[in-house]
């Protein structure tokens, strides 16, 4: 079932060893990639060359398509990923509550959730689709860019161009927030935004830092609007198919990895923001009042996702 | 060893007439095979579906339906027309006018053969009139057609960007905006080479110079009105260059308009006869497009196994270890893909070496735009090089020799599009000025 | 095959039509009416899957598509034979593997309910453009490579008078199709 990998018994008694491939969906400089490379070497390490990881960047292992790469490791074609919540969404609509609007005020918050009933739930869910979680990332909140005007209210929205994923909630949302919204694959949006094609678009600030996005961008607005966690993943059948130790071995190793590349990711992006400001951009953070003027306005995607997501899970996610 | 399993497999592969795409397939299927067996083969649809699925590559069934379109109702005729009332009447004038037209024709196809196809049904015979031999029209116009690939809109270009993509940022704006003086100055080279060889031939008396002069000088009366005819074709790149770079759309976007700005010319053009040619467009297009896209996916599989397999850092050791000269390095990938693109097709070529030559482009800080204009000048001339070159079978069965003779016709236009070529990859600031002028990243 | 060749073109044009028209609206909207409905990609995307397989097969009865012809060229009557059966083969047993593993990938997308991102569609659905086009490209092989053997026998018993000619006749042919490729 583990295509992508072989396994052969080793020499050492039962003990099996393991080739395995793994993906993240973005470029070697990243933190997601620094992630995946910890835990193939400390696999690597522990089990003295038993179990080998080989990390893929850009999402190689699939074509370049992140959705094609959580269905690979659904599937058992791909055995590990770095892949966010948002693409899981094509397999079931309820890991978008990760990502509902305005739903962390700050990451504390954030990493009592995950930590707790909310993590435990999105574990479960994954598990169900064919996919064993040893860990949460971090691809971080999703701030707001554009070359317009400096956003600090819903009004100063209305009618700017963003460019948003292809994911239904999205949609929905930039809509209610009055904007323009535009799905566009990633690698045309410099060009579009040079052009001036679209005006603006939302991202993590690691994102938005490497593509160079200052050079076409005037204001960024750290307004944490929604949380982007990152799912460490292993296929679930090949996890099962493995010893007991072995499984224990990934679950802590895998945690650890996870729990570093946040840590990193939280480092950069201090440092991150600090560098854009200095290339110019206007970096604005909206104060408590503005932000609740755009959760109020938001509110509408609760009532419609409610039931698309299920009480029980954005309860879990709410509390506090 | 897997390095030659693969590259051995694919070759054998071809040499058995075996469709490029099915080779690229089938030789990756053989290492997968032998790797993990079976169980992996997943990975080859997944890889072929996704590798198509891109939106970035919709520019390219919308460029080809663009060039189709133009070539059926005639716009690459009236084009001509007005070329040829511009210079036509001077001593040597249907070289320039040849060089002119693909040049011009280069701005709205993003196709090589399509512009030999488009441009060679007039002006192959319109050579042989004027008393030049029929290999030296038809090399002259193979050679001129490939200029469409270097001159934006450009499938390969596209197929650059998506390829590199993958490993830099850069955008297909940037690469068309990069491309406009290089393939100009590769149509200089060919217009000298034209020149050359009809002044060799006047001396060696196999050029019937009282034949050229029949063309008298056009009036202004004339020259107007093929400008007014000519206006359709000319508002094309207009049209295309102008949306993109004045912000109105993205690439894929400009391609789709340059559809329908062509679709509504074609119903005045046409009149009666437009929906049966419409239909007709549509398939011809349709199996243009499968063609392409058919190598993407099936390159994307190759691409696959080079990455995974590691294939790409052995060749590039190799390579490194020969020498730590850039521009020898430089020299020898040259001579790597001209060798390459004389037995196959640029897309292809796009996918199996750039995943293993960028890296190294890289490490001897080389710009990537200007590694992406040579090597699709590169390319370009192995679309008219034998034995394998799409523009040159095209512009073979057009000017009625067979491929021995027009391969001896195509060579002085090889050689200068060698000497362009080399300019090209020694003198980055030829491709990079015009996109730094105007600021586009 | 007439059947086999409307049902293909049909497919062909009203993807090619839809792919364009969708497209085109969305520009249109976007720059007048203010209204992005960009979220269609997803749709232009799965469907020009559809026209390169479709468009693959057709494009293989109508010989479009790019191979390297010379050792074929210069072999004689059995060499030619021997190379049309195994390029055949070798086309037939890719296919193959698209049409069945194309077809797992159906399958395994039905059973675990994978959507569209931005449509929540059935991706199952727009995945079976995968299966048809290998399956429709099975056939179209099996079909060229009879024909090709039976023209391989027909144009040995006229003996082969004029080579030159003949490469030319068929270039043109093939121009007449407006088989011209990138
Ligand atoms: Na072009
Ligand atoms: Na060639």
């Amino acid at each position: 079932a583990c295509g992508g990998s072989t396994s052969s018994n080793g020499s050492s008694g039962e003990e099996k060893s393991y080739n395995l491939k793994m993906s993240v969906t973005v470029g070697e400089g990243s933190t997601w990639y620094e992630g995946a490379k910890k835990l193939a070497d400390d696999v690597e390490k522990e089990t003295d060359g038993r179990i080998k990881i080989e990390v893929f960047s850009n999402e190689q292992l699939s074509g370049g398509d992140s959705g094609k790469a959580v269905e690979g490791l659904a599937k058992g074609s791909i055995d590990l990923t770095f892949n966010s919540t948002i693409i899981y969404s094509i397999l079931d609509p309820k890991f978008g509550v990760a990502s509902a609007p305005f739903l962390f005020d700050n990451l504390d918050q954030v990493d009592k959730v995950f930590a707790g009933k909310g993590g435990e739930m999105i574990k479960d869910l994954l598990a169900e689709k064919g996919v064993h979680a040893l860990g949460y990332g971090e691809n971080g909140f999703r701030q707001l860019t554009n070359s317009k005007v400096n956003v600090k209210t819903p009004d100063d929205l209305q009618g700017l161009k963003i460019r948003i994923p292809g994911i239904t909630m999205y949609t929905d949302l930039f809509r209610e927030l009055g904007t323009d919204p535009a799905t566009m694959t990633f690698s045309e949006v410099f060009t579009a935004l040079q052009q001036g094609t679209i005006d603006g678009q939302e991202n993590p600030i690691d994102v938005i830092y490497s593509a160079k996005l200052n050079e076409v961008q005037d204001y960024l607005t750290l307004w944490n609007y929604s949380y982007d966690p990152l799912v460490l993943g292993i296929n679930k059948e090949l996890y099962d198919s493995m010893s007991d130790d072995d499984k224990a071995l990934f679950d802590r190793l895998g945690k650890e990895a996870a729990e570093y590349q946040v840590k990193i990711t939280r480092e950069r992006e201090a440092e991150q923001i600090k560098e854009l400001e200095g290339k110019g951009m206007t970096v604005y953070t909206p104060s408590a009042d503005e932000i609740e003027v755009f959760k109020e306005t938001v509110q509408p995607i609760y009532e419609k996702y409610e039931s698309i997501w299920g009480a029980d899970l954005l309860e879990a996610f709410q509390e506090r | 060893m897997t390095a030659i399993t693969l590259f051995g497999s694919f070759i054998t592969l071809i040499a058995l007439r075996v469709p490029i795409a099915v080779s690229l397939a089938v030789s990756s299927i053989i290492v997968l095979f032998i790797s993990n067996g079976f169980g992996s083969f997943e990975v080859v649809t997944d890889i072929m579906y996704t590798s198509v699925a891109k939106f970035t590559l919709l520019a390219i069934p919308f460029f080809i339906l663009a060039g189709v379109i133009m070539d059926h109702i005639g716009i690459s005729k009236r084009l001509i027309d007005f070329a040829q009332a511009l210079v036509g009447h001077r001593k040597g004038g249907i070289v320039l006018v040849t060089v002119l037209v693909a040049v011009f024709f280069a701005a709205i196809s993003g196709s090589g053969p399509a512009t030999v196809a488009a441009i060679g049904g007039i002006l192959i015979p319109a050579m042989i009139k004027n008393g030049y031999r029929k290999e030296t029209a038809g090399g002259l116009v193979a050679s001129a057609g490939a200029i469409g690939i270097i001159i934006p809109p450009s499938i390969a270009l596209i197929i650059f960007a998506v390829v590199a993509g993958d490993q830099i940022p850069i955008t297909i704006n940037r690469l068309f905006m990069a491309g406009i003086v290089p393939g100009i100055l590769v149509g200089i080279g060919l217009f000298v080479a034209g020149m050359y060889v009809r002044n060799r031939d006047i001396k060696r008396g196999i050029f019937n110079q009282s034949q050229e002069m029949q063309i008298r000088k056009s009036t202004s009366k004339e020259k107007w009105d093929a400008f007014i005819r000519a206006i359709p074709g000319l508002l094309m790149p207009v049209i295309i260059l102008g949306g993109i770079y004045g912000g109105f759309f993205t690439p894929t976007e400009a391609a789709v308009v340059a559809v329908m700005y062509g679709l509504i010319i074609g119903m005045f053009i046409l009149r009666k006869r437009y929906f049966k040619v419409l239909y007709k467009i549509f398939i011809e297009s349709a199996v243009q497009t499968a063609v392409v896209m058919i190598i993407v996916s099936a390159a994307s599989v190759f691409a696959y196994i080079v990455t995974t397999e590691q294939i790409a850092s052995t060749v590039s050791n190799v390579v490194l270890g020969i020498s730590d000269n850039k521009y020898i390095i430089l020299l020898l990938i040259n001579i790597i893909l001209l060798i390459a693109g004389a037995f196959i097709d640029a897309i292809s070529a796009f996918y199996i070496f750039v995943p293993i030559l960028l890296p190294i482009m890289l490490q001897l800080d080389v710009d990537p735009t200007v590694f992406g204009i040579f090597m699709t000048i590169n390319l370009a001339i192995g679309l008219f090089t034998p034995p394998v070159g799409l523009n040159l079978y095209v512009a073979a069965s057009m000017s009625k020799t067979n491929i021995i003779q027009i391969s001896r016709g195509v060579l002085p236009f090889i050689i200068a599009s060698i000497i362009v070529l080399l300019i090209v990859t020694y003198i980055p600031i030829i491709t990079t000025f015009l996109p730094d002028l105007l600021g586009v990243k | 095959m007439k059947i086999l060749d409307y049902f293909e073109e049909i497919i062909l044009f009203i993807t090619f039509l839809t792919i364009t028209l969708i497209t085109f609206a969305n520009i249109l909207s976007r720059n007048i009416f203010k209204f992005s409905f960009s979220f269609t990609e997803e749709i232009t995307i799965n469907l020009l899957v559809l026209l390169t397989f479709v468009g693959t097969a057709l494009g293989v009865r109508r010989y479009a598509h790019l191979g390297f012809t010379l050792v074929y060229d210069l072999a004689g009557k059995l060499g030619k034979k021997v190379i049309i059966v195994i390029s055949s083969i070798i086309s037939l047993a890719l296919f193959s593997i698209l049409l069945i593993y194309g077809y797992e990938m159906v399958q395994f997308q039905m059973k675990i309910s994978q959507t569209t991102p931005a449509l929540g569609m059935p991706q199952w659905i727009l995945s079976l453009a995968m299966p048809l086009g290998a399956l429709l490209c099975l056939i179209r092989t099996v079909q060229v490579a009879v024909t090709e053997l039976k023209q391989v026998n027909k144009d040995s018993s006229k003996s082969q008078i004029n080579n030159e000619n003949k490469e030319i006749k068929i270039a043109e042919s093939e121009e007449q199709k407006g088989e011209v490729k990138i």
